[in-house]
This record gives structure tokens, sequence and C-alpha cells, in this order.
């Protein structure tokens, strides 16, 4: 547009104010020289999802955000660059994050999870469980899993650099169109729709509406779930780390997480990408001793179970064995489909588990190297029994210790069917 | 809303019936165009009337319209809504009916805030001058125009002035 009867040099021709009050910040658009107040300015950035210029409608390269003294002497506060390259750096930044955090969560979890297999003397005896376990998730992760990071990564890049324009709400507090400088404690950001807000505003929003449902962790614009803002912070905030200490259960979580991955729905993983991020510390700093101390007990265990170092008496018992794992997976599987397990105290899960294996612990005893009944077990077959009863018994149990179950009968009925089965085809 | 102030102080001296007042050429242009542009209440600045002239030279000519605008919270981010009286304007970019007008600059997509109520005013008066049938919210007038039939076209633009109660008639 040309000429208007209300410009004027020192006039924002956005709000008419003067535009030279000192202590108002200025945005001087490169390169066509427009001034504005910076408040007004980035106001109708925020509306107009783009950085033209209202005046020209050029699209300028960068603003530089003027300050004014008394004396009217300017200076260079500081200046944003609107250009593409740099959006597609800080993509490029996201995208490594996203990477580091992932690899992180991951090392992190195989720590909390060789944490939870030798973590009391109690869970000692069923820890080839966990073994078996972990290299059946492990091995079904690494590999096709890796390259799917990679590419979800990638596509993650694309959507930056398609987007570019909806980039700038990334810079823009989505309630008061005010400019986010990138601390992370002090914004949230939205990975569905890209919007970032200040957390005094989604506070003060909420204040606003009267929402006390706790609500306050979702998008105003999306609904979806809010993330901190991370930008610069690679380390991860000290509140962050404390909340999950106090959460240990998180590891848990992971793997759920990564359950979810692999059912190949790429857009849940995309929303959860950034969300983890926030939501995820490793602790290296209490698993490290114990981790390198049990790998090699580890790797015994895994040992033992393997078919090609056993006697023919005993490959039966790892047919078996195989079969039950078998078994025991569809009846994890059943149970997850149905029911969650708590995921509120690490705690109580450990507990649990302890105590229902000690009800299967009493109950096997009376096979083991004893005589008198008939039957005898070997220490491998005990360990196996053990284990298949007592992750039965878990699942069946709905991750809970229930008072009310008669966990000894039960125990005892499926190690005299899980005996009767290793005898069956070891006979026939 | 003190922009909106500013606008009406602004508008108070361009517009002003005495035109020694005016000091230069923008001045002179406006009160060519506009007849009267003022908030319907001076204690809300966000309703308005407004009557512009009919452009020389066109059908338009010697006619006056009158043009009622509504400035929402957030302007001047936001574009004002502005609509011709209903029944009141043939013009091929405007609904007859609602008295809506198609005009880009008046579209979230190409406002910017550069654009204040006196340059609307003269937006929508060029408007009137150069219709663009392309994009017609009255098809037969748009219809008319593409096909260059100027005596249809003035013909129906005069019948349909003659017959509506015209703000300049009722003076």
């Amino acid at each position: 547009m040309k000429s208007s009867a209300l410009e004027g040099d020192n006039i924002c021709p956005i709000c008419f104010d003067d535009l030279n009050d000192t202590d108002i910040l200025q945005g001087k658009l490169k390169p066509c020289n427009h001034k504005y107040h910076y408040d007004c300015i980035r106001r109708w950035h925020g509306y107009s999802d783009n950085s033209d210029c209202p005046l020209c409608r050029c699209q300028p390269k960068t603003m530089i955000v003027l300050s004014r003294n008394h004396n009217g002497v300017e200076t260079i506060d500081h200046t944003i660059n609107f250009e593409i390259g740099v959006l597609a750096n800080l993509s490029a930044r996201m995208a490594d994050l996203i990477l580091q955090q992932e690899i992180a969560q991951e090392v992190a979890r195989s720590e909390r999870e060789t944490r939870e297999m030798y973590g009391s003397e109690d869970v000692r005896n069923s820890s080839t469980l966990y073994a078996v376990r972990d290299e059946e998730e492990e091995g079904s992760l690494s590999g096709s899993d890796a390259s799917y990071y990679h590419s979800q990564i990638e596509s993650r890049s694309r959507l930056f650099y398609a987007n570019e324009n909806r980039e700038i709400e990334w810079w823009i507090c989505g309630l008061c169109n005010v400019d986010i400088h990138g601390i992370p404690s002090e914004s949230v950001h939205c990975a569905d729709c890209n919007r970032s807000y200040h957390r005094s505003c989604l506070t003060s929003l909420i204040i606003e509406v009267g929402n006390t449902s706790g609500h306050e962790e979702e998008c105003p614009a999306c609904g979806s779930y809010l993330g901190e803002l991370v930008i610069d912070d690679l380390d991860i905030s000290s509140s962050t780390k404390d909340r999950l200490d106090h959460s240990g259960i998180q590891g848990i979580d992971g793997v759920f997480t990564r359950t979810s991955l692999s059912s190949s729905e790429g857009d849940q993983f995309e929303n959860s990408l950034l969300t983890n991020i926030n939501s995820f510390t490793p602790q290296y700093e209490n698993t490290e001793e114990s981790t390198d101390s049990l790998v090699g007990e580890n790797s015994n265990q895994n040992v033992d179970t393997s078919p090609c170092c056993l006697g023919s008496r005993d490959r039966v018992a790892c047919t078996r064995l195989t079969e039950a794992t078998h078994l025991e997976k569809k009846y994890q599987t059943t149970s997850r489909g149905t029911t969650t397990p708590p995921e509120n105290d690490f705690e109580s899960l450990i507990e649990t588990k302890t105590k229902i294996q000690e009800h299967v612990r009493k109950e096997l005893k009376k096979y083991y190297r004893n005589e008198t009944t008939g039957i005898s077990i070997s220490k491998e077959t005990f360990t196996d029994i053990n284990r298949v009863v007592s992750r039965r018994l878990y699942a069946l149990s709905d991750f809970r210790y229930i008072s009310d179950m008669d966990y000894d009968k039960l125990a005892r009925e499926n190690i005299v069917l899980e005996i009767k089965s290793l005898e069956g085809p070891a006979l026939g | 809303m003190s922009r909106l102030l500013k606008e009406y102080k602004k508008i108070q001296t361009t517009l002003s019936p005495n035109s020694t007042h005016h000091n230069n050429n923008d001045d002179d242009e406006f009160n060519q165009i506009i007849t009267y542009l003022h908030p319907i209440s001076t204690s809300d600045l966000t309703h308005w009337q407004a009557q512009i002239k009919g452009p020389q030279g066109t059908p338009y000519a010697n006619h006056e319209f009158q043009l009622q605008i509504e400035c929402p919270p957030t302007y001047p981010i936001e574009p004002p809504i502005i609509h011709f009286q209903p029944l009141s304007m043939p013009h091929c970019n405007v609904n007859f009916q609602t008295g809506a007008i198609c005009l880009d600059i008046l579209e979230k997509q190409h406002w910017t805030p550069a654009w204040n109520l006196m340059t609307t005013m003269k937006a929508i008066w060029i408007l009137l001058k150069d219709p663009v049938p392309d994009s017609p919210l009255n098809v037969d007038i748009a219809n008319i125009l593409r096909v260059n039939d100027q005596s249809a076209y003035n013909g129906l633009l005069n019948y349909y002035l003659s017959a509506s109660p015209s703000p300049s008639t009722t003076k």
C-alpha cells in the first residue's frame, strides 16, 4: 500500500504510537528498513503466520531489535534471523537431540532392567527369567528399530523444513504472542502443532478458565500433551531429574512405549518422541557399579539356558522351556492387553514379584533333590519351573499381590503340570 | 483500542467540512471519496458507519453508499468487518442481499495492520471504480461484465440504483 495519511517517520504503523519512546524496543526489518514497535511486529507475525513486512509485504531476512536510551541513541539489542537456513539448523539440532535422547533412554532402560534383575537377593532365583526376556526384547529392538528411529528422525526433519513458516510459532508464545527466548524451564512446546507457550501464560489461562482438573500440560490449541521446550539444553534440568528419581518405574514405562513403537504406529512415535525426551533421564550414577559386576553373571546365565551346551535330558528341558516361554509371552500379552501393570510404585512391583516367588519356591522345594517324593528335579529344572510358574502367577494376579488368592495351591498345581510336561516328552 | 482513538482523531481532522484545514492532496482525495466516517457511538469505537461517493464515470456516480464497519477487539492485527447496507449495492463483488464485500485486503491473508479505516474506504471506492468479475459475489452482474455488454450493464445497474432506496435520495 502507498502513502497513508496516518503514516509518519516516528509512528509505529501498527499501533500509531510514538516509535521513539525510550525503553520500548523497536524492530527494524531488513532489508526494507521499516520500523515497528518490537511487540507490535511480533504480535503481527504471530497472527499472520509469516514474517512479512506489513507496509511493503516484502519478506525480510532479519529483524534488528533496537533499544533507545534517553539521549535518543539507538543500540542493537539482538537480531532475529528469519531465514530458513537458521531454522533448518535448528531442525537438524532437534533431530540430533532426539537421537541422543533415544540412545540414552535405551541404555538407561537396559541398565535399569539389569538392576531390576539383581536388585535384591529374593529376586535372584528368577534372574534367568529376566535374562531371557531381555534377550528377546533387545533382539527385536536392535537393527531394524535403529534404522526405524533414523527414518523417523529424518521425516521429522523434513517436517521442520516443510513447515518453515510454522516454525515462527516456535519462537512466539501461542497465548500472548510475545517472544520465547528459549528458556526451557519457562516455556513449553507442543510437538503436535509446533506451538510454544510461556509457562506463566498457560498458568494464567488455567486460572482464567477455572480448569482444576490438572490439565495444564495440554496444548490449548490442539489438546495434546505439552513437553518442555528443549533447544539449547542438552543437559536435562535438575527438576526433571528429581521428578524421575521419584518414579523409578519410568523404565517399565519405556518398555511399553517401545512396545507400541514396534506396532509401527508412526504418528504415535512421532508424538511421543518429543515428550519422551522430556520425561526421561538416564540414571547412570546409581547403576554403573552394579551393571559392571553383573554383566558377567548375566551372560553365564544365558549360557546355561542355551541349547547347544546341554545334555539330551536338558535339551528336552530347554525345548520345554522355550515352549513355556512362548506360553508365558502369551500370558503376558493377554494380560497386557486387558490391564497394564501398576506404574506408580516400582518398589511395590518388586515386592509383589518377591512374594509370589516365595510361594512358588516353597512348593518347588518339595521336589528339589528329594528322593522321597519320587520325583527329583535338577537345579536347572528348579530354576526353569520357578521362572515359568512365577511368571504365570504374576500375570494371573494382574501384576499385584492379591492376598485372597491361594498362591500355594496355584503354585503346586502349576508345578505338577510343569513337571508332568517335562517328563512327558522325556518318556515319549 | 488506543489505535482506534488515534484513527478517530485523524479522521476528524482529515474529513473536516472546513476545507481550509486541508493541508495536503491526500486529505482532499479522502474528502472526495468519503462523505462521512464516524463511530456509531463515541463511547464504543468498535462500531462505525461510513458513506462513500460513487466514482465519476461509473453507473455509481452521483450515488452515495452506506457501509457498516465492525472492528474486532484485535484490530488492527485482524481486519475490520465491512458490509454495504443490504440491498443497496449492485456490484459484481458485493453480495446484494447481505452487502458482503469480496475484497482481498479485508481477508486475513491479505490484510496488514498498516491499513486503516480511511485507506480501507478508499480501497472499497477503487473496487467500485474497477469491478473484478473474476471473483464475483453477484454472478448476474459479473456475467454481463464478462461479455462486455456496456449498455446492458449500465441499464441493469441504473435500474437497481434507482429502485433501491439510495442514501443520497433520502438525504
